[in-house]
């Protein structure tokens, strides 16, 4: 700023400015080929995945590759949709994914409610406890509570799909630090106007969480979208799968030939989720941003 | 007489505020602790016992399950394939963390010298990856990684490098799956850095190209250290998840070649669900527990307790 104003400047102070300017050129030149390199790097795979899922048979073993298929083989896509019912994936998927997503947001709202805003004894300890399941390997959990749900002959069934997920230590964790920001006065002046507690949460707690509430629905759908292991273990029937588990069942069938079809099918999978992200993209990486992390 | 209504008043009208209070404290914590206890604590509980009973295909619905002590854990230990998925684990670990934490940092940073605009456009494109399904990933990329017609290797033949026999061959199958893996998570760790990076105010660059310091130096001693609790952060994370890596090998290798990329979480899925020694398999899960408490342990010590605060 200083040096901006001087008219007389020295001849080394001219020098340490060209320098700094081919500095900045040279970064400049990196920075933008880093970032293509990356950018390529990351769409690749998805061009490469479009253009297969398009190719007829027999097309996708010429060498070198066509980009663009002679002919758009849609017909992929129906042999696909024949061999597996995506369907209904996508219904057992989105029934999954929206009970445990409202389930998560819900209890850890309630949670993280009481345990920032009231005071008992023991709530140390207790949030200690919950936020020590956020250590725990979804592997521990897995064969006891497959156990306990096989017992209680909830296999292959939406119950066995959403109840171990209803919510995480990390959610309840999210909440109570979003609460905790919310002055105490309000909630005073609330309950002396006679609001019931129940009121104050709905009405005056939550709608100020939002950014948390809007993140947390986020991470926990794409989650729960993305939920495999637990899938693979408690379900058997094919009508129950989730689109992961269809999808990769599939492509064990299918084994290393078709791999048209597999690229239909993995276009299929995943579509819904790259839509949903590119609406709301904003959203997500702020949420990411503002949370440090991603899993539900 | 009016006064002893005065006085005793309040301790009643406390106390029932007490018990309202009470209540409500058990209203907004109840159906969630009741979850955690049956899905979360005692499950840790119920590990811990049948990780020292004999469990076989027939004895496992029948309740009968003898007491063996610590024999489970002696079986896992003295068990070859056991060391050898431990080694996977971590390599892959390592190298997965490794690579999405610095390549996470290098986009971010060539990002952060970037135009707002096309800044913005480019993080989501590099972002694409984590959002899509793991499945979906590991499927595209073991036909990217085709040995005779996967484009990695028709890219790499442009340069006139050999076949590469990425997913068949002992040596190059966790390259693969590492490889697969990093590029799916590195525009997470890209975000989070960026989001740091972007928070450091520009006078502290300034100050340093006045003092006469270079872009190298500028990065090495103003970026890097007010980056470290996010470094931080992002490794510790990755590492909790990586450790429990089991998607996208089960998809891409199902562990083989042989044994070349089966890892631990694989493993005990395996000898829980398909041969029913779920002793053998509990006992394994309660190791990896352990092994993944010391590290968020050494993560608490580093990052201070003041963080969870």
């Amino acid at each position: 700023m200083i040096t901006r104003r001087n008219d007389h400047t020295s001849a080394p102070e001219v020098a340490r400015r060209r320098v700094i300017s081919w500095e900045r050129l040279f970064l400049a030149i990196a920075a933008h080929l880093v970032v293509g390199a990356f950018v390529v790097i990351s769409l690749m795979p998805f061009i490469w995945m479009l253009s297969t899922a398009l190719k007829e048979g027999p097309e996708i073993l010429v060498v070198p590759p066509d980009l663009i298929p002679k002919r758009l083989a849609w017909e992929n896509f129906a042999a696909v949709m024949e061999k597996a019912p995506f369907l209904r994936f996508y219904l057992n998927s989105l029934i999954q994914g929206i009970a445990a997503t409202f389930s998560t947001v819900l209890i850890a709202a309630m949670m993280g409610y009481a345990f920032a805003k009231y005071r008992f004894r023991g709530r140390d300890l207790l949030f200690l406890m919950v936020l020590s399941s956020l250590m725990l390997p979804e592997i521990v959990r897995i064969i006891p509570v497959y156990l306990m749900i096989t017992d209680w002959g909830w296999q292959d069934s939406y119950t066995a799909l959403i109840v171990p997920e209803l919510v995480t230590g990390f959610a309840v964790f999210l909440m109570r630090q979003f609460i905790l920001g919310v002055p105490d006065e309000l909630l005073d002046a609330a309950r002396i106007d006679g609001a019931s507690e129940l009121r104050i949460w709905g009405q005056i707690v939550l709608p100020l969480c939002t950014p948390a509430l809007a993140a947390l629905t986020i991470f926990r759908f794409n989650h729960n979208w993305d939920n495999f292991l637990w899938p693979l273990v408690v379900i058997q029937r094919p009508d129950m799968r989730t689109v992961p588990l269809g999808l990769a069942i599939l492509q064990g069938d299918y084994q290393t030939v078709a791999y048209h079809h597999a690229m239909a099918a993995t276009l299929i999978a995943i579509l819904p989720v790259v839509i949903v992200f590119l609406l709301l993209q904003r959203q997500f990486i702020r949420g990411i941003a503002l949370t440090g992390l991603r899993e539900g | 007489m009016a006064q002893q209504v005065i006085s005793s008043a309040p301790p009643r009208r406390a106390r029932g505020l007490q018990a309202q209070r009470w209540l409500w404290t058990a209203f907004f914590l109840g159906p969630g602790l009741a979850y955690f206890a049956i899905f979360h604590w005692l499950p840790v509980l119920q590990s811990l016992v049948y990780s020292t009973q004999r469990w076989t295909l027939l004895t496992a619905r029948s309740g009968n399950r003898p007491f063996v002590g610590l024999l489970n854990y002696e079986l896992v230990l003295q068990d070859e394939v056991f060391w050898q998925v431990a080694k996977n684990t971590l390599v892959y670990t390592f190298f997965t963390v490794g690579g999405t934490v610095l390549l996470g940092l290098l986009v971010s940073l060539a990002l952060s010298e970037l135009r707002p605009r096309l800044r913005d456009a480019s993080r989501t494109i590099i972002f694409l990856p984590v959002v899509v399904s793991l499945v979906g990933a590991s499927i595209i990329w073991k036909w990217l990684l085709d040995y005779s017609y996967g484009l990695v290797n028709l890219f790499l033949a442009l340069f006139g490098l050999a076949h590469i026999p990425w997913l068949t061959d002992t040596a190059w199958a966790m390259p693969a799956v590492i490889i697969t893996n990093v590029w799916k998570n590195l525009g997470f760790a890209m975000v989070i850095f960026l989001a740091g990076l972007l928070q450091i105010p520009t006078t502290y660059y300034e100050a340093a190209s006045v003092d006469g310091a270079g872009p190298w130096q500028r990065f090495w001693h103003v970026t890097l250290p007010l980056l470290r609790p996010t470094t931080l952060l992002v490794t510790v994370t990755q590492l909790i998840i990586a450790f429990q890596v089991f998607t996208p090998v089960y998809v891409m290798t199902a562990g083989g070649p042989g044994d070349a990329t089966k890892v631990l979480v694989q493993y005990i899925y395996e000898q829980g669900f398909e041969f029913y020694a779920m002793g053998k398999a509990t006992a394994m899960s309660l190791l990896l527990m352990v092994a993944i408490l010391v590290i968020s342990l050494v993560q608490l010590r580093l990052f201070g307790r003041a963080d969870i605060e």
